[in-house]
């Protein structure tokens, strides 16, 4: 049964999972740009592609946040019912 | 007498325990960090499309340069291509083969000079040298090769007519 407890520790490690996802996501756009300008136009798709898989994955421990959060909120008003 | 729909939003967002008032931040941090996500993602695709359709549309240009006479053996004419601007440069070698780059230094976008004595190209700015063979940086703080421009010789005129990386 989840508790909030749980919840503390559980959202603090995804946050940092997406923050490092999303540093990732930076280092890829500068490394996508630096090679447009240099007429390198050839890693600007998969890069594209790696990003678009990239922010889903960061949508889904989004929405895993969002659920157990939910979760707890139904748990706690069963509990005061 | 007050309910719990009556509690006001501040507290929502600000409550007084210590560890909700964390939990709730972190929250709206990781929400903020995926709308970045999915900001960057999208920015990542617009790009991707705008360098494919800059590319058509520079592959697509035939331009006009000059008489294919009009350059001697070990001299060089500027010119802008696909753009007014982005400047290029036509040399003739000594051997007298034609080639043409981009005029701009592939280190902070000087404008580099042709140096026939050397068979290269010469950035004033910060001493880095190009091959007029290829176009790969041989000296100097350079480390990218200057894009060439595919050039055709038709009815004794010169054409560019794509920019290769």
């Amino acid at each position: 049964m989840e508790t909030r407890k749980q919840g503390l520790p559980l959202i603090t490690a995804i946050t940092v999972l997406i923050g490092t996802l999303v540093i990732i996501q930076l280092w890829i756009m500068a490394v996508t740009i630096d090679g447009l300008m240099g007429g390198d136009e050839h890693i600007a798709w998969p890069a594209a592609v790696v990003q678009v898989v990239l922010a889903a994955v960061n949508g889904g421990l989004l929405y895993y946040v969002l659920a157990y959060d939910r979760r707890l909120r139904r748990l706690a008003r069963r509990r005061d019912e | 007498m007050s309910s719990e729909s009556d509690t006001p939003r501040w507290r929502e967002d600000f409550p007084v325990e210590w560890e909700a008032d964390h939990y709730v931040t972190r929250r709206e941090l990781a929400k903020f960090m995926v709308l970045g996500s999915v900001l960057l993602a999208g920015a990542s695709v617009v790009v991707a499309a705008l360098g494919r359709a800059a590319r058509r549309v520079a592959t697509a240009l035939r331009v006009r340069i000059a008489g294919a006479s009009a350059v001697p053996a070990g001299g060089s004419l500027l010119f802008n291509y696909p753009s007014e601007k982005d400047p290029c440069i036509l040399i003739r070698t000594r051997d007298g083969q034609l080639r043409a780059y981009s005029q701009v230094c592939t280190h902070l976008s000087c404008a580099v000079v042709y140096k026939p004595e050397a068979e290269g190209f010469f950035c004033p700015c910060h001493h880095g040298w190009f091959s007029a063979v290829d176009g790969r940086p041989t000296a100097g703080p350079p480390t990218r090769s200057l894009p060439r421009v595919r050039i055709e010789e038709q009815g004794g005129d010169v054409f560019a007519v794509a920019e290769e990386p």
